[in-house]
Formats: structure tokens, C-alpha cells, sequence
């Protein structure tokens, strides 16, 4: 199916419309190892809505960066206006009538609303009572738009809450939809307004679309916003195009399905990747939990029912055992990293194990996703780098014992197989290398909880091999790994998967149910528990179809 | 499993895993990239020049700059533990405490009436006060360091001049108020060395030896680098927050002492050159103002550096006014000699 997708986009991108407002060819781009885009070949015509869906990574935002003018695309063209370009500023952009709402807000929180429409619209507000004028444009639109009065329209943006300062600038963004305004992109830009709210928005969005010959691009994690108002669904994963619905053809449910069956028919390079490695299944399990609890049953080192973490986690609840490979998914954002943070914080303290029901004194570890910012010291050794980890067990009346440091650096270095010498300098080291330092760091210190942020982000696919292979490892041993990643791969590795939505671990996916379809059916929309249950008959055939291959 | 076990077998070791031996090379190559070589190059330079006017008198001058920059070194090295924690540390309560040292055991020892152990002891126990404060203020109301300590100093400095005015003894019969024995550590001596020049080299040293071997300097130093990475390996932050403002003000306290024994009690001015001159050293000495990289030798030849740089303009019998263009511009060169070397590692 997403061959038919491509080719059926193909032609849109071959003969270009008179309608096509922007149109990509072959556009690349590429963030070290990982290439977010792969060859796109995008349009967004006038007088429809297209929504683009896809999981993290799928190279949505790049896509939309690309073309509003805050990402430089490495290759490839950008058609618009009836040239062809290699790439735009945001300047340029705004002059081809190009407005985006980018999902973490960008307009200054000092300024009112009027002033920012003054300042965004030069043109059509002049003279004396701009202000005003403008005040009084937004709120006229904003009554359109959502069926609310502005009190006011000179108030800061910092007073409003969230929901509030997204729909201001979605407004903003339509100012001048009668004319000029051409195309307007919308990047998560309704992730804080409730149902109603949106559903008036949407509606609005759809006629002013077809009546003022405007083009809409919308990413939303709610796919029934794109199943209500899209002309077309465009699927991307891996950084390409996988497939694009028309009408009536759009779906929740089909969706869904593309998204989970192409996140892993698109993945072959990541499958070998994660291929090396063999997926502890049940059996796999079993056999493990026969390591891990020597004795007999694994003891609990986290235990969590409704916490929170204000402000971003607001109602986790799950459990880690000795040996358990625990792993949390959802959309990047959502309050996952909080939580990691927040479950480290608290296993350092020593209430901990009362407040959580920890049966035995907990090691933590962490690792975060990015070495350099977060993880190594850049001006030590790859030597003193490691060893700090192991100060409990190096140390000889508060000093470092340097033959021990030596001998045990010197194994971690082999075990995780660090391409570097112990006395290098870490900032020598390359990326992968440096997350591997800060692995070894966190071994050091004997963990038997390693709580993972995500942390192969942008490494190469042989270092990840490596490291995944580690986790399973230490899982075998008895140690209780939380592992955050934004990579469906990586969680297939996992026992069991916490989905996170909104602050809350909404869902629980255990052994053979740990599969991208229902990943992905989990992280998106208004897709409950329930719900995944009922989609799982429709879902169940793609899954099927994979085991068989 | 097996497939996951194999992937981790030492087949993969890197070769040479061992530090590379010391050649001439390498040893010549970390000389250069020592960050305490600019001062050091200009230090000799400076002893040269202040010898040769004073009429060729190389260990004379080196005898006394040594004693002389003893004080400023050692308030230099509680700056520079101050300064590795990184994240804007400073401390400018130097001064003041280290002026309410002086007082306070000039008060208790009064002219070797009372027990200087007791003064000893006391002084100690007012700089780890004068530490936790400071430490307490930027870590839990969270104010920037450069506005807390100096908070903390004025806080201080309102105690003795407060002191001063009420009982006239403190401020004005100070002399010779900390007692001979005191006055005799801070300028006596044994064959050709002060005491002082003693004291400040033993310091530098263990300081060092702290910074290389103890596992609070390596927690001190990471946290300087990168305070989230620290935290995230687990580093108690705030418990050295702590320690370094203690150890800073405790060094302060306790040279305000042996100051007041230098100049024959305390003056209440006698801090003020302190509180940028001990910032100066560690800055000098190849530290990096950022934290994270700290240098003791560097800290004590700064000291020294500054010092003969005073005696020079002394020497050269200039204005005061010239005497401080002279030494701000040399300053500033060598400077930025440092800064760029931090360029070139």
C-alpha cells in the first residue's frame, strides 16, 4: 500500500498544479546519523486541508520547518510561488503568505496580542491607531474562529494561560486569510484546546479553506481531527512519505495501521539494528526471572500508583522489578522525561522505599540523551569520566585508590568496548562514544535500577546494537532498567511498555501486545485502553501479516 | 541471550588501552599546555626586573615576595575551591571575614592574655558560620553568589564597625593585640625561610594533592563542568556548595589572624585588596572562572605574581594613579595570554 501511496504523490509532484501553493521535491535533511528527511515529496494544494500524521521521529516538524522557513533543507527543492528554491527564511516565507503555529509557541509573552498582530502585519496596520485597529481585527476574528469575545486585546501573553495563548496565535496566523495569507501550517497548535473549542476551530478552518482558496496543513496527535476535516492525510515515517489518503478513505483506524505497519516495514536498517538482538519473549522471560530472583520471586524496586510530579506528571503509576526491562512510550513530550526524573529524585532519598514500596535499598542510575550537555565532563579523561560513578567502592578514607581505578576503568572500557584510550580526553570522543562513557559511569556504580532517557538518540546503528545488548544484559542480571525511548524498535525490546499521554500513563502493553501497531494506536488520540481492544481486530491483521514474514 | 553475551566479549578491546608512556615529547607538549604558564613565565620576569633594581638581590626578593604573597595565596586558594563549583561561584565576603578574624581573635587573645587556641577555635568556628551562610543564602533563596556573599560581607562588616564604635579597644588599641606568638609566625622565620612562605607552599601543596586525589575535589570539579551532569551521577551539590564556602571563609578568617600578627593587629581595611586580588590569582593561576578546572601552583605563583608586581611599581616610585594603570594593564595581558591558551586545549 505505500507504494501506490508514493506513486499516486508522485504525479501530484511530477505535473504541479495550478492549486499547489508549496510543492517539495526530493528533500533531505539530515541530523548527523539520523536523516529526518528522506527524499520528501510534499504538496499542500489550495482550498484543502492536509493533515500529516506520523510517530516521533517520522520527520513531521522537519518537514514543516522546511517549509516555513526555520529549517534549512540539505537537498532538494522548495516550489513556491512558481519558483524553485533551495530553501527559505522565514522571512521569505511570510512574504509568499506561509504562516506557521509551532506547537511550542513563539510569539513574546510581553507583548499583547494586538501589538503582535501590528508587528506581524506591518502592512495592513498603520498610522496612529494601529493598536486598536488591530485589537479590533483579532477579536472579530477570534468571534469567528471560536465563538468566544476577547475581553480584551492589549493584555501581555504571559497573563493568558496555555490553551488560551495557542488559540491567539492560531488567530494571528489567520489574519489575513482574505488575502495574502496563503498557507497556513498548524503544528500541534490545538494540543491544549478542549474538544469543543476545536471542533468550532476546525469547522471554521474547513470552510475558510475552500471559500478563500487557502491551504491548511495541520499535525495533530488527535487523529479525528484529521479524520473530520482533511482533504487528504499524508502518512510520514523514517523521514518519507508512506502513504496519502483522499477522503472518505481517511480513517482512525487506517491510520493507525499505516502507521504502525510502516513504522515497521519502513524500518529494515533499525530491524537489523534491534535484530541482533534477541527479543526476550515469554519464554525469554521466564528464563530470565529465574536468573534475576535467585532465590525466588524478583523484589520490587519502584513501586508507583498515581504520583505525580508537578507540573508535567500528573498521575503515574507503575512497577519495576529486579530484572524487569520496563519501557515508556508516547509521543516525545509528554511528560516521559519528568517522570524519569522525577522517579531518580526520589530513589535517592531515604523515604523512598517506604513511600513507594521499594522492598530492597535502590541504586539509581541515569542516563540522559544527550552526553554533552548532560553527561560527560568535557574536560576530564575518559578515566576520571568513568570512575566517579564508583566512589563508593574506589575510595580509601575520602581518596581515590588510583591502581583500583585503573584496573576497574579499564574493564568497563572493555565491556562496553569505549573506542578510546582511558587517558583521552572525553571530549575527543564522538557522540556514541561519549553516551558510552556515560553508561559506563552508571555501572560503576552497581545499579540495580538504570533509568534510560532516550538514550540512543542520535547514535550509530552498531553502537546502539551494542547497547542494547547491554540492557538486556544487565536485565539478566537482576538489574531494573525504566527506559525512555521516542524509537518503536527499542521499546519492542522492552518487558512491558508504559504509554504516556498528557502526564499520565494511560496504558500498559506487556509481552507479545508490545508491537508498533498497538504502540502507536496507544500514543495517539482519543484511542483508550478500551478502544486499542476493539482496534486490535482491525490492527491484528497487519500484526499478523508481520509474524509471518 | 548467547547472541547478546557475545556481542560484549573483550574481543573488541581497543589495543593501547594503556596511557602512553611519558616521552620528551609529550612531556614538552603538556608544559605548553599548562594553563599556569603565562603567569609563571611572567612571574620570573617580574623577580628578574625587581632584583636587578634592587641591586642584584635575586633571594632577597624572592624571600620576601614569597612572605609577602603568602596571604594573598592562601585566601587565593579558598577563592579558587569557590571558583570550581562553577555556576557563578564566587566569594566576595573575603574581606570582611577575613577582617572579623583579625578582631576576633585579637578580642580573645588580647595581647596574649587569653588562650589563642581558643582563638584559634573561635576563628574557625566563625568562618564555617560565615560558610553555611553564604552557602545557605544562594542555595535555598536562590540568590546569585556575586549578590549573596557580598550581602553576607556587608552583613559582617556592619559587626565590627559596629564593634569598632562601642568598645574603642577593637578598633583603635588593636596594636599588637594578637599576641607574639602569632606576630612570630607571621614574620619570623628559620634558616632563610618565613614561616609564612612555609605555611603558603604546604597549603598549595595538599591543595593540589586535593584536587588530584580526593573524591570531594573530583565532585567538586564535575559539578563545576556540568552542574546537570553531576547531579544526574549523583553528586550531592549542594552538601559541596557548602564545603567550598566554608573552606573559603575559614581560610579567610584564619589569614585575617596571621595578618593582624603581620601588621601588628587589625586595621579595618585591612581586607579590601583581598576581595578582587583573591579573585585575580585564581583567574591568573589557570582556573577557569566557569569552574570545573582548578590549578593550586598556578593560584600561589599568581599570588606571587601580583605581589612583586606591587613591589615594582613601589620601586619605579610612580604615582599612585600610574602605579594602578600600570598594574590593570599587565593584568589584562596576561589575561588574555590565559583566556587564548584555554583556546588553543
Amino acid at each position: 500500500m505505500s507504494s501506490s501511496g508514493r506513486a499516486a504523490d508522485s504525479v501530484v509532484a511530477m505535473g504541479m498544479t495550478p492549486d499547489d501553493v508549496v510543492a517539495t521535491h526530493g528533500l533531505r535533511r539530515a541530523y548527523g546519523p539520523t536523516i529526518a528527511l528522506d527524499g520528501v515529496e510534499f504538496a499542500a494544494r489550495a482550498g484543502e486541508v492536509t493533515g500529516l500524521v506520523g510517530h516521533n521521529g517520522a520527520g513531521k516538524s522537519t518537514l514543516i520547518g522546511c517549509l516555513s522557513g526555520y529549517n534549512t533543507p540539505d537537498a532538494g527543492t522548495i516550489t513556491v510561488g512558481g519558483r524553485d528554491v533551495a530553501s527559505m527564511s522565514v522571512l521569505a516565507a511570510r512574504a509568499e503568505g506561509i504562516r506557521c503555529v509551532r506547537q511550542e509557541l513563539s510569539l513574546p509573552v510581553s507583548l499583547s496580542i494586538a501589538e503582535c498582530a501590528v508587528l506581524a502585519y506591518p502592512s495592513r496596520f498603520k498610522g496612529l491607531r494601529r493598536k486598536v485597529e488591530a485589537g479590533a481585527a483579532v477579536a472579530s476574528l477570534f468571534h469567528g474562529m471560536f465563538g468566544q469575545t476577547l475581553a480584551t486585546t492589549q493584555r501581555p501573553l504571559g497573563s493568558y494561560p496555555f490553551s488560551q495563548r495557542q488559540m491567539l496565535e492560531v488567530c494571528l496566523a489567520f489574519m489575513n486569510y482574505r488575502e495574502g495569507c496563503r498557507l497556513v501550517i498548524l503544528d500541534e497548535a490545538t494540543s491544549g484546546t478542549d474538544a469543543e473549542l476545536t471542533a468550532r476551530l476546525l469547522a471554521w478552518m474547513s470552510n475558510t479553506a475552500r471559500l478563500h482558496n487557502l491551504a491548511v496543513v495541520l499535525t495533530t496527535h488527535r487523529l479525528s481531527e484529521v479524520v473530520s476535516i482533511a482533504n487528504r492525510a499524508v502518512v510520514m515515517a523514517d523521514g518519507d512519505m508512506i502513504a496519502t489518503l483522499a477522503g472518505g478513505d481517511i480513517t482512525e483506524a487506517r491510520l493507525v495501521e499505516l502507521m504502525g505497519g510502516a513504522a515497521r516495514a519502513h524500518t529494515g536498517a533499525k530491524q537489523m539494528a534491534v535484530g541482533g538482538v534477541a527479543r526476550s519473549d515469554s519464554s525469554g522471560g521466564e528464563s530470565r526471572s529465574a536468573v534475576g530472583g535467585v532465590g525466588e520471586e524478583r523484589r520490587t524496586l519502584v513501586h508507583l500508583d498515581g504520583v505525580s510530579y508537578p507540573p508535567a506528571v500528573r498521575s503515574a503509576t507503575l512497577t519495576i522489578r529486579e530484572g524487569d526491562l520496563v519501557g515508556v512510550g508516547g509521543l516525545d513530550g509528554h511528560g516521559q522525561a519528568e517522570l524519569l526524573a522525577g522517579v531518580f529524585r526520589q530513589s535517592r532519598r531515604s523515604w523512598f522505599r517506604r513511600r513507594t514500596g521499594a522492598t530492597v535499598p535502590v541504586r539509581a542510575a541515569f542516563v540522559s540523551a544527550d552526553p554533552r550537555r548532560e553527561g560527560v565532563f568535557p574536560e576530564w579523561s575518559v578515566r576520571w569520566n568513568i570512575s566517579l560513578g564508583g566512589r563508593s567502592y574506589l575510595s580509601r578514607f575520602g581518596f581515590v585508590s588510583t591502581s583500583r581505578e585503573r584496573t576497574s576503568v579499564a574493564e568497563m572500557v572493555r565491556r562496553l568496548q569505549v573506542s578510546g584510550r582511558p587517558s583521552q580526553r572525553v571530549s575527543e570522543l564522538s557522540g556514541g562514544n561519549q553516551q558510552k562513557v556515560v553508561l559506563a559511569r552508571a555501572l560503576m556504580g552497581r545499579p540495580n535500577l538504570l533509568i534510560l532517557n532516550d538514550p540512543t538518540r542520535g547514535i550509530d546503528i552498531r553502537t546502539k546494537q551494542q547497547i542494547y545488548g547491554l540492557f538486556q544484559e544487565l536485565a539478566a542480571s537482576g538489574c531494573g532498567v525504566l527506559w525512555y525511548s521516542t524509537e518503536l524498535d527499542e521499546l519492542e525490546l522492552c518487558d512491558r511498555v508504559h504509554v504516556v499521554r498528557s502526564g499520565r500513563t494511560i496504558g500498559l502493553l506487556e509481552g507479545d501486545e508490545v508491537r508498533h501497531d498497538r504502540l502507536v494506536a496507544m500514543s495517539f488520540g482519543e484511542i483508550t485502553a478500551e478502544a486499542v481492544g476493539e482496534t486490535a481486530v482491525g490492527g491484528a491483521t497487519s500484526g499478523r501479516e508481520s509474524e509471518n514474514v | 541471550m548467547g547472541a547478546t553475551s557475545e556481542s560484549f566479549q573483550p574481543h573488541g578491546a581497543p589495543e593501547g588501552s594503556h596511557p602512553a608512556s611519558g616521552s620528551v615529547k609529550d612531556l614538552l607538549g603538556s608544559a605548553i599546555r599548562y594553563r599556569g604558564l603565562p603567569v609563571l613565565i611572567g612571574t620570573v620576569i617580574l623577580w628578574f626586573v625587581v632584583a636587578l633594581h634592587s641591586h642584584g638581590r635575586f633571594g632577597a626578593t624572592l624571600e620576601s615576595t614569597l612572605t609577602v604573597g603568602a596571604f594573598l595565596s592562601l585566601v587565593g586558594l579558598g577563592q579558587m575551591f569557590v571558583v570550581a563549583a562553577g555556576s557563578g561561584n564566587i566569594d566576595l565576603s573575603v574581606p570582611y571575614v577575613l577582617t572579623f578574624g583579625a578582631y576576633l581573635a585579637g578580642g580573645i587573645i588580647n595581647g596574649g592574655s587569653g588562650s589563642l587556641l581558643l582563638a584559634v577555635v573561635v576563628t574557625v568556628a566563625f568562618g564555617l558560620a560565615v560558610g553555611v551562610a553564604n552557602a545557605t543564602v544562594i542555595v535555598h533563596l536562590n540568590v546569585p553568589p556575586i549578590v549573596a556573599t557580598l550581602a553576607v560581607g556587608f552583613l559582617i562588616e556592619s559587626g565590627y564597625l559596629e564593634l569598632g564604635t562601642h568598645q574603642s579597644n577593637l578598633a583603635h588599641n588593636a596594636s599588637n593585640q594578637l599576641g607574639n606568638t602569632v606576630s612570630n609566625v607571621a614574620t619570623g622565620g628559620f634558616g632563610g625561610f618565613s614561616y609564612m612562605a612555609v605555611i603558603a607552599i604546604g597549603c598549595v601543596v595538599i591543595a593540589q594533592l586535593i584536587l588530584w586525589r580526593s573524591w570531594f575535589a573530583r565532585r567538586l570539579l564535575a559539578m563545576g563542568q556540568s552542574l546537570a551532569a553531576a547531579r544526574l551521577s549523583g553528586v550531592a551539590t549542594n552538601r559541596i556548595t557548602v564545603t567550598v564556602y566554608c573552606i573559603s571563609a575559614v581560610m579567610a578568617a584564619l589569614v585575617g589572624v596571621l595578618l593582624g600578627g603581620y601588621i601588628g593587629g587589625g586595621s579595618l581595611d585591612m581586607g579590601t585588596s583581598y576581595q578582587l586580588g583573591s579573585v585575580a590569582v585564581v583567574i591568573l593561576g589557570g582556573c577557569f572562572i566557569s569552574g570545573g578546572v582548578a590549578n593550586s601552583p598556578g593560584v600561589g605563583i599568581a599570588a606571587m605574581f601580583l605581589t612583586l608586581l606591587i613591589t615594582l611599581t613601589d620601586i619605579l616610585n610612580v604615582s599612585p594613579g600610574v602605579q594602578q594603570i600600570i598594574e590593570g594593564v599587565i593584568i589584562v595581558g596576561l589575561l588574555s595570554v590565559v583566556g587564548s591558551a584555554r583556546n588553543v586545549e
